[in-house]
C-alpha cells in the first residue's frame, strides 16, 4: 500500500458533470487522495491532487492545453494560460479571463470575435 | 402573503418608518449632524456630493437625494442646505414632496444663518418625528417589497450557497407579485448569454449588454489589469479567479424570473417585477442606488473570509447600515461558522451536504418577512460610534 492511499481521502465537489474543475472542501496538498461530489452528494469520480489546494479553490478533473475553456457550473470561466494537468492547482496563475484579459495579452475573445 | 408595514401616502410600504436628515450637499452633513443630535431618533444620511461635479453626475446624485427621501422607510424627511449648493435644497424636497409624505427643509441661504438653519432644521425635524410616531404597522401584501441585492466578500461558497439562496428569495418576492433589482455592471461580464436569455424582451436584452460593454470599454481603456480589483484579493483568496466565474456565480442571486427592464443607478422601476440596475459593484455605491431606487429591503449575501470577521461587514455598514434599508446578511462559508452570530441566516450547511438550497431559501424567506414587519437585522442591532458618509455615483470626470 502506497502512502498516498493510507490518508483519509479529502473532499472537493463539482458543479456540472462535464466541468474542467471541482471545488476543494479541504485544504488539499499534493498526494491526497479526494474523492469529487456532485451538488446532491453523490460521488462521482475520485483522483489524485499534484498541487496545494486551499479550501475553496479550484483543482483541475481533467488536462486542460494551453488556451482551451475551463468550464464550471457548464459555463466558461475563463481559459487556460498554459497548460495544466489533473489534479492541479487551478487560480490566476494558470487561467486568464475571456473578456477582460491582463492588458498585454492578445485577447483570445477579440481573436475570436475577428 | 402578508407583513406588517407603514402605508405611505403614495400607496407605497414601508417596513421602517424613520425621519430622515438629508444634507443636499456634503457641507451641510455637519449641520445635519447638528440636528440630529437635539432630536434624538432621527437619521441623518451623510453623504459625500459636492460641488466639482458635471451635470450628469449632479443629476445622478439629484435623483439619489431624491430617492433616498421618497424611500418608502422615510416616514418623513427634513433636507438640509447650504443654499449654493448645485442641487439646491428646496429642489430635493419638492422631489420628495411628489410622495405626498411630510417634507421640509431648511438653508442658511434661506433661513439667514447657520444658528437659524440648524435651529430651524430642529423645530422641523422633531414635529416630523412626532407625525411619524402616530403611525402603525398595518398587514401588507408582500407585493409592495422591492428587494434589492448584493454580494460581497464572494468566494467559490457564495456561489454554490448563498447565491442560490438568495435567488430563491428573488422568485419568492417576484411570485407574490412584488419587485426586486440586481445591479453591479461589472459583474455581468462574462455572463449576459445566460441573462439576455430571461430579458422580457429584446430592447432590455439589448440595454442590458449596452451597459455591460460600456463598462468592459471603460476597464480596457484603463489598460490596467482587473485582477485585485474584480476580482478582489478577499475574492482570489477565496478561489475566484476570473471576472467572468465571479458573474457567473453572483447572478444567482436573480433568481430565474424574466428581467422587466434596465435602470439607471438610483432609478426606481415603474413596473413590478426583477429590475438590473446599471452602476457599480462597490457597496456602499449599491446600497445607496438600492435605497434611491425604492428598495426597503436589501440581501448582502457574503462568503466568508476576513470579510466576514469584521462583524459590520466589509461595507461600511457600521451603527445598521443606511438607515432606510435594513439588510440582511447571508452567510456560506463553514470555514467561517464562529462569525455566523454576526449574520441573519448561514447556510453553509448546503456547502456540507447537510441542507438544500430549498430548504435554506425558506428560512431566507421567512427572515424578509419578519425583518419585514419590524425584527431587526443584525446589523440595525449593532451600535456603533462609527457614522457613515455614503457616496453617490459618479461618472466623472471631476472638474
Amino acid at each position: 500500500m502506497n502512502k498516498a492511499s493510507q490518508r483519509k481521502a479529502k473532499k472537493a465537489i463539482i458543479m456540472a458533470v462535464a466541468d474542467s474543475v471541482a471545488i476543494a472542501l479541504d485544504d488539499l496538498a499534493p498526494g491526497d487522495r479526494v474523492k469529487i461530489r456532485s451538488l446532491l452528494q453523490e460521488i462521482v469520480g475520485e483522483l489524485e491532487v499534484s498541487d496545494s489546494v486551499p479550501y475553496g479553490h479550484k483543482l483541475s478533473v481533467k488536462p486542460l492545453t494551453k488556451g482551451s475553456e475551463v468550464i464550471k457550473d457548464g459555463e466558461v470561466i475563463g481559459v487556460a494560460s498554459q497548460s495544466i494537468s489533473q489534479g492541479e492547482h487551478v487560480h490566476i496563475h494558470n487561467i486568464v479571463s475571456l473578456y477582460v484579459p491582463p492588458p498585454r495579452t492578445k485577447s483570445l475573445k477579440a481573436r475570436r470575435e475577428s | 402573503m402578508h407583513f406588517l408595514g407603514y402605508e405611505r401616502p403614495d400607496g407605497s410600504v414601508g417596513i421602517r418608518n424613520h425621519v430622515v436628515i438629508i444634507p443636499s450637499v456634503s457641507c451641510a452633513n455637519e449641520m445635519a449632524a447638528r440636528i440630529a443630535e437635539q432630536v434624538p431618533g432621527a437619521k441623518p444620511i451623510f453623504n459625500n456630493h459636492s460641488c466639482s461635479r458635471l451635470k450628469t453626475d449632479n443629476d445622478l446624485a439629484t435623483r439619489a437625494l431624491v430617492g433616498l427621501g421618497a424611500n418608502p422607510n422615510a416616514a418623513a424627511a427634513l433636507v438640509v442646505g447650504a443654499g449654493c449648493d448645485t442641487v439646491p435644497a428646496s429642489e430635493i424636497a419638492d422631489g420628495i414632496a411628489r410622495t405626498r409624505k411630510p417634507v421640509d427643509y431648511a438653508d442658511i441661504d434661506k433661513d439667514g444663518s447657520y444658528g437659524n438653519t440648524v435651529e430651524k432644521g430642529v423645530v422641523i425635524a422633531r414635529a416630523l418625528l412626532a407625525q411619524a410616531a402616530a403611525l402603525e404597522r398595518k398587514s401588507c401584501s408582500i407585493s409592495n417589497l422591492t428587494l434589492g441585492m448584493k454580494c460581497t466578500s464572494s468566494d467559490t461558497t457564495s456561489i454554490i450557497a448563498c447565491n442560490p439562496v438568495v435567488g430563491q428569495a428573488t422568485d419568492f418576492i417576484i411570485a407574490n407579485g412584488g419587485s426586486a433589482i440586481f445591479t453591479e455592471t461589472t459583474e455581468l461580464i462574462g455572463a449576459t448569454h445566460i441573462l439576455t436569455r430571461r430579458a422580457a424582451d429584446d430592447s432590455v436584452a439589448q440595454t442590458m449588454c449596452r451597459k455591460v460593454e460600456e463598462m468592459r470599454q471603460r476597464i480596457k481603456r484603463a489598460k490596467v489589469d482587473i485582477l485585485r480589483s474584480q476580482p478582489n484579493p478577499g475574492n482570489m483568496k477565496g478561489g475566484i479567479s476570473t471576472i467572468e466565474e465571479k458573474s457567473l456565480g453572483g447572478i444567482g442571486k436573480a433568481g430565474t424570473t424574466p428581467i422587466k427592464g434596465v435602470l439607471e443607478w438610483g432609478e426606481r422601476p415603474r413596473t413590478k417585477g426583477l429590475f438590473f440596475m446599471d452602476g457599480s459593484a462597490n457597496t456602499q455605491l449599491v446600497i445607496v442606488g438600492l435605497a434611491a431606487a425604492g428598495a426597503q429591503v436589501m440581501s448582502l449575501s457574503m462568503g466568508g473570509g476576513v470579510c466576514a470577521r469584521l462583524r459590520t461587514s466589509t461595507i461600511n455598514t457600521a451603527g445598521g447600515g443606511l438607515p432606510i434599508l435594513p439588510i440582511i446578511k447571508t452567510l456560506s462559508n463553514p470555514q467561517s461558522l464562529p462569525e455566523a452570530d454576526y449574520f441573519d441566516v448561514y447556510v453553509g450547511g448546503i456547502v456540507e451536504g447537510r441542507e438544500t438550497v430549498a430548504e435554506a431559501g425558506k428560512r431566507l424567506i421567512d427572515e424578509i418577512i419578519a425583518v419585514a414587519s419590524g425584527k431587526m437585522t443584525k446589523l440595525e442591532s449593532i451600535a456603533s460610534p462609527f457614522q457613515e458618509v455614503w457616496e453617490f455615483y459618479s461618472i466623472g470626470p471631476l472638474v
